[in-house]
This record gives C-alpha cells, sequence and structure tokens, in this order.
C-alpha cells in the first residue's frame, strides 16, 4: 500500500465555531497507481493534496505514505521525506526564472538522497521533446514547455508519488490532453503513482481511475469554499 | 666649499661612547640629473640599506663590476644606470649643483667601475665617488684639494651614524641628549630617522585618515546596499522559496542558502575591491619607483588583506541573518501560489 | 538616499579631522633630558631644566615657549643657589659651569651647569633660589623640584613642567 489516510480532518477556527473543510473517513492507494481527483472549485481537492504532500498537517486523523506516517512527522522530517519520495507539480509559474531548463530539472533532485545525475535530467528532458530547448531560460519557453520541464523535474529524482495539481490548467484542451498522456507515460515508466486533481473532464477521462471529490469529502456541501 | 661639518666635528662625535661607527659623505654634485655623493670607504662594506642588507655588485643579483679602488673612479646605482645607459668604463663629468653644464668639473673625468644591484631604495638614484676622489677633483681648486691629504681640514656635509641599540632594537636612550648636545652647535644637527618618519607619516596621516574615513563610510554604504538587495530579492524570490520548500528543502536549507548568498557576495566583493587596489598599486609603484626610486610591490600581501577575507565573509554572514531568517520563517503553501 | 549619503560624508569628514586636531594639540613642553621645567620670570622668557641624580644637580638653560629644545649659553662661570630640600634647612650649593664639546661650549659661553653635595642624596623634593644671567639680564631663579616652577599657574596654563621620570616613582 503506498497511501493510507484515515479519519482525516482539517478544521479552521473562524471565531467561535469551527470550519471543517476536510473529513475523509478512509482512503487507500497501491503504488505506481494513476488517479484522476474531479470535483468542483473548493471540494477541498487541493487541500487534500498538500496533506498528502506533507505541507500541510490534518487536524485530527492520519496520512501514511510508504508506510511513513507523515502525519505525525516533525516539518523537518517531512520536507525531507517529501524531498525523497513526493514530486509536485503546479498548474503554472513552476520554474525558477534564473536557471535553464536543464538546471530546473536538476534541481529536482538537489533535496533529495541521491545525486542529480545530468544525463538522466537530459534523457527526461529528451522523452518530454525537449531536447533542443535544454539551454533555454524559462521565459523563451511556451507554457507547455515549461509544464513538459516541470514534469521532468518531478520524475528525476524517481519519487514514489507524483502530485499534480491542476497541471493542464493553462493550456489549451488539445495540449492538455497531451501533457496528461505525457505525465502518465513516464509516470508508469517509473512505477510512480499519479494523483492528478483537475477539473477538465477530458483530462479524467484519460486516466484508468477517477475519484469525485465532492463525494469523498464528506465535509463538502457544495457550498463553501475551501 | 665641500660641506658645513667640520672634520674635527665630525671626529668628536665619532668619539660620543653613544655613536658605533659613522660614514662621512659630502652631497651637492650631479650628473645627468643624478645625485653624485661622496662617501666614506665604509660605505659600501658596512652601509645597510636595509637591516642585514648590504650593497652587493653580484651579477646574481642583478649588479657588475667593483668597488672603486683609485681616485676618479665611480659607481653608479641600479635606475641611475638604467636611465643614463651607463656602461662600465664609461666615463662623465660632474656638475656642481644640479644645473648641466657647469663647466667647474670639464677637466674632471671619473670613470664607472661599478653599477649596484638594485636596492629598491633611493640609493639606485645615485651616483657614488669615494671621498678622498671627491677632495682631489682639479675644478675645486687647491684649497679643497689639500683636504685630501689633510684630514683636519676637511668639510662634510654629514656623516651616517650607527648608533648603540639596547635590547630589542630600541635606541639607547641616551641618544636624545647627543640630539640636544649636537643640535645646540652652530655647524651640525642630528637627525633620527626613526623620529622624523613617524612625523612625516603623522604629517601625511590626515589624508590617510581621511582615505580611512571614506573608506569605511563606503564599506558601511555596501552593507547596507546589500541588505536592501537581500530584502528585495527575498521579497521577489517568494515564490521561489516557496518552490523549493515543496521540492524538499528545508526551513534550515533555506536559511543556509541566503546566509551563504550574503556571505559570498560579501567576499567576493572583497576581492574585486583586492584585486584592482593590487593591480592599482602595481600601477602606481611604476610611477612611485621613478620619481622617488622606492619600490612598492603589489604582490605584497599585508596582514590586512588576510584578515579582510574572513572579515568579508563575518560581515556578510552577520548582513544575511536578518534576510535568511525571513527566508527561514516563509510558508510555504502562502507563498507558492503568489505571483512575483 | 542622496542626502543620507551626503549627511555621512560630513559627518565622516568632521569626525576625521577632529582626530587629526586632537593630535595636533599644541603648547606642550618638552624637555631634552627629562627633567623638570621652571621658568625664568615667566614661560615664554625661558627655563631652568632641572634634574637631579643621586647627589648630583644638573640645570640646563633652555629656551621659552615652545623651545624648550634648545639651549640658552649663560655668560655666568657659577651659579650660587640657596637649596631648602623639604623638611630640611636651607643650605647654599655652587653649580660650575660644564661645557658640552658637541654644542661647541665653553665656560663663560654654557648653557649647562652642575653641582655634587652629600646633603642632595635621597632628596625627593626641594626648592631653590637664586640668579642667572638669563639673556642678558639679571634675573631671578626660582627651582621647584619635582613639580617645575611656573608663575602662570593660575592662569589659563594647562601645560606640565614635572618630571615625568619622578612622576612615575
Amino acid at each position: 500500500m503506498l497511501i493510507r489516510v484515515e479519519n482525516l480532518k482539517v478544521s479552521y477556527r473562524s471565531g467561535t465555531e469551527t470550519l471543517t473543510v476536510l473529513d475523509i473517513p478512509a482512503w487507500f492507494m497501491e503504488e505506481a497507481r494513476q488517479i484522476a481527483v474531479a470535483g468542483p472549485s473548493g471540494s477541498g481537492k487541493s487541500t487534500f493534496l498538500n496533506l498528502l504532500s506533507g505541507l500541510l498537517l490534518p487536524s485530527s486523523g492520519s496520512v501514511e505514505i510508504c508506510s511513513e506516517k507523515i502525519s505525525e512527522m516533525s516539518e523537518y522530517d517531512r520536507d525531507r521525506f517529501r524531498g525523497r519520495h513526493i514530486s509536485y507539480i503546479f498548474q503554472s509559474l513552476n520554474l525558477l526564472q534564473g536557471y535553464t531548463a536543464l538546471e530546473n530539472v536538476l534541481l529536482g533532485a538537489s533535496f533529495s538522497a541521491g545525486r542529480a545525475e545530468r544525463k538522466e535530467a537530459e534523457y527526461l528532458l529528451e522523452e518530454t521533446g525537449l531536447a533542443a530547448r535544454m539551454k533555454h531560460m524559462p521565459s523563451e519557453l511556451s507554457i507547455g514547455e515549461q509544464q513538459r520541464v516541470a514534469i521532468a523535474r518531478a520524475l528525476i529524482k524517481k519519487p514514489a508519488l507524483v502530485l499534480a495539481d491542476e497541471p493542464t490548467g493553462s493550456l489549451d484542451r488539445k495540449r492538455g490532453r497531451s501533457m496528461i498522456e505525457l505525465l502518465q507515460k513516464v509516470c508508469l515508466e517509473r512505477q510512480a503513482a499519479l494523483i492528478t486533481v483537475t477539473h477538465d473532464l477530458d483530462a479524467v477521462k484519460a486516466f484508468p481511475e477517477s475519484m469525485d471529490f465532492a463525494v469523498i469529502n464528506r465535509a463538502f456541501s457544495g457550498e463553501e469554499n475551501s | 666649499m665641500p660641506g658645513k661639518i667640520k672634520w674635527t666635528y665630525y671626529k668628536k662625535v665619532l668619539k660620543h661612547p653613544l655613536v658605533e661607527q659613522g660614514i662621512p659623505f659630502i652631497s651637492g654634485h650631479s650628473y645627468g640629473g643624478f645625485r653624485v655623493n661622496a662617501v666614506g670607504d665604509d660605505f659600501f662594506t658596512k652601509f645597510e640599506y636595509q637591516p642585514g642588507q648590504r650593497f652587493s655588485f653580484e651579477a646574481a643579483d642583478g649588479g657588475s663590476g667593483h668597488l672603486s679602488e683609485t681616485k676618479s673612479e665611480a659607481i653608479a646605482g641600479a635606475e641611475a644606470a638604467k636611465l643614463l645607459g651607463i656602461k662600465l668604463g664609461d666615463t662623465f663629468n660632474p656638475t656642481c649643483g644640479v644645473n648641466a653644464g657647469d663647466p667647474v668639473h670639464k677637466h674632471d673625468f671619473i670613470k664607472f667601475v661599478g653599477i649596484m644591484a638594485p636596492t629598491g631604495t633611493a640609493h639606485d638614484r645615485a651616483i657614488f665617488i669615494p671621498l678622498k676622489s671627491f677632495y682631489s677633483l682639479e675644478g675645486h681648486g687647491s684649497a679643497v684639494q689639500e683636504m685630501a691629504d689633510d684630514e683636519d681640514s676637511r668639510e662634510i656635509s654629514g656623516a651616517y651614524l650607527k648608533l648603540k641599540h639596547i635590547r630589542r632594537g630600541a635606541l639607547h636612550p641616551g641618544i636624545q641628549e647627543l640630539k640636544y648636545d649636537i643640535n645646540q652647535s652652530q655647524g651640525a644637527q642630528l637627525v633620527i630617522p626613526a623620529e622624523v618618519l613617524p612625523r612625516l607619516y603623522k604629517i601625511i596621516g590626515w589624508a590617510d585618515t581621511m582615505i580611512s574615513g571614506i573608506a569605511l563610510m563606503v564599506l558601511g554604504l555596501s552593507c547596507i546596499f546589500l541588505f536592501s538587495s537581500l530584502m528585495a530579492a527575498l521579497r521577489e524570490r517568494r515564490r521561489d522559496i516557496a518552490l523549493f520548500r515543496c521540492l524538499g528543502a528545508t526551513r534550515r536549507t533555506v536559511f543556509g542558502l541566503m546566509l551563504t548568498e550574503s556571505a559570498l557576495t560579501s567576499l567576493f566583493g572583497a576581492l574585486a575591491g583586492l584585486i584592482p587596489g593590487h593591480v592599482l598599486v602595481g600601477i602606481a609603484a611604476h610611477y612611485i619607483k621613478i620619481e622617488s626610486g622606492l619600490h612598492f610591490s603589489p604582490l605584497f600581501i599585508s596582514s590586512a588583506d588576510i584578515w579582510m577575507i574572513p572579515a568579508a565573509l563575518l560581515l556578510g554572514i552577520l548582513i544575511g541573518f536578518l534576510p535568511a531568517f525571513q527566508a527561514y520563517r516563509l510558508g510555504a503553501l502562502t507563498n507558492i501560489n503568489k505571483e512575483n | 538616499m542622496i542626502k543620507k549619503i551626503f549627511t555621512a560624508f560630513i559627518c565622516s569628514s568632521l569626525m576625521t579631522l577632529s582626530v587629526y586636531a586632537h593630535d595636533h594639540k599644541e603648547g606642550e613642553h618638552k624637555s631634552a633630558h627629562g627633567g623638570c621645567l621652571n621658568a625664568i620670570c615667566e614661560c615664554e622668557v625661558g627655563h631652568a631644566e632641572v634634574k637631579l641624580e643621586g647627589d648630583t644637580l644638573k640645570v640646563w638653560f633652555v629656551g621659552g615657549g615652545s623651545d624648550t629644545l634648545k639651549a640658552v649659553k649663560i655668560p655666568d662661570k657659577e651659579l650660587i643657589l640657596s637649596v631648602v630640600p623639604e623638611g630640611a634647612a636651607a643650605q647654599s650649593l655652587i653649580l660650575k659651569a660644564v661645557p658640552n664639546e658637541l654644542s661647541e661650549e665653553s665656560v663663560g659661553n654654557c648653557s649647562q651647569f652642575a653641582a655634587k653635595a652629600d646633603f642632595l642624596k635621597g632628596v625627593k623634593k626641594f626648592t631653590a633660589t637664586g640668579t642667572v644671567t638669563f639673556k642678558g639680564k639679571k634675573q631671578p631663579l626660582r627651582i621647584e623640584y619635582p613639580e617645575g616652577y611656573d608663575p602662570d599657574e593660575d592662569e589659563d596654563h594647562d601645560h606640565d613642567h614635572k618630571d615625568k621620570k619622578e612622576e612615575k616613582k
């Protein structure tokens, strides 16, 4: 089992009231699986990803990844754990502006236990169709190309889990589709599990599995924003 | 004619218990713009132009020829020889004073028999003849020529005195009384370089203090600029820092990165100041040498240069501490979705 | 910003100048032999530098104002002083001219005088009076050892006449 989530709750204090934005009794995911998390805005999809990445701690319940309870770890240990096992891809602005595409990819392994291999980074960029753009700065790349660099960067440290938060959000339909295909392909090749948060139905259809977060999150009533 | 100090007075000074040795000299002549000094025989064998350093004629040191053995022989300092193109065996007529074309010594031919190895001192820019040769010069007439054989009638311009030292190379305290006694006489004055030089430096010291003040001010401004640029960089790179955190960087790593950036900026700044500083000394040294004969080496590394490196690093760390702490406190989630 | 830099520059320049000015404090008298300086009439006229070494009293006559390192030749062949050691009776002391060869002095044209006397042994403090022909005039001479005599003491006159060696003791 790669991910095991139990009694996961995220609540905020609002004056005298306690506002629960996320409530998942139980959820599991096997290694190397690929799943799309769909749901309307405010259904808590991004909060869920933040909990899985260890960037956010639950108010109660536990998150276990690779048999380690990250919800009980210190912030320092969670950061290090994320550096070794989890990669994150955002909707946009994924790259550091002062670095070339290749350097951005190498940066992906800078905080993991292993060393950043230049050859591996070059191979990943070739695989993502950016062989000719390695030395280009982010400002010289299109948004689609920047997203592909982010995919290469996510995979360089051979993570167990790749979290993608609306990776096609800034792309048109056609490019979004090819982006998802590429992401699925490289994750499959490297046996990395993939969780993609999206509200793009085309993207959801491309995944073998999907879940509607509005149903899974018991705290979501369809009226609030997280 | 030759000088103001009577030889008999000089001999009295030599007898003083605090005076170990004396080397008389006569100045007032020149050749090709360079001073021609008549010196006592001990000048080349006993005079130390720097502690433990004596004049050399060895080819290995850059000298040639030998000491003047007979009268009408001269020795040239390295710089004078170079600039006047003097070769061993060349002859010259000295000039009274510094105006070329003075006919007094037109029949006095003096031959160069030695060129001293460079010393990096003013001696490189002078020509030396033996004291006895000087009194024998035809141009000064028979009254002066008689001084060559009759020591007691001689006059000299001055003399280098080697005075008694006490432990650790300090001058004997009695030197002050010797100075007082000599300075009350009408024809002589004792000057102690160790006393005069600090006074000279004190006079020109205001420039040094001013430059130090400006340097301190520039340093202060640099610190302010470094601090403000780090703070500005921090504001601009909040998202980058958040991205680092998402990639697995710990707060400590972010803190260390910021501190390293500050320290390295400061270090490179110090190096970027030191290197042109030494290059400037190198350029100025050439002109100072031409003007004064003094040698400054751009490769000389002072203790201040050495201390500047760790000091710059330390200063960089101190300046970077607050921006680094701010970076440490930055929340990854709150900044990851912010545009710059 | 330019205003701040300008202010900083002015401040640093003033600091620099104040340091320079501090280093060049004027009006200090120096004694050539480490003795105490006793004004003759007033400081600007001249001084008698006095030093007591065991049983020997040495007196050098030097210039006034800032000329305390310049000897003043005295035509007198000897000086007669009435010396009053602290807590003891007055005694007469005759100081002979001691011409210095290097200063090209001779008796009758000499700035240094000295005398030896048993009663001087162990004396830490004394006053002495006499007369001296100083710069062509017969002048009263007053010595206060080791502080030095200064008739202008009560006025705005802050320099030190004291024998520094004695002070250390």
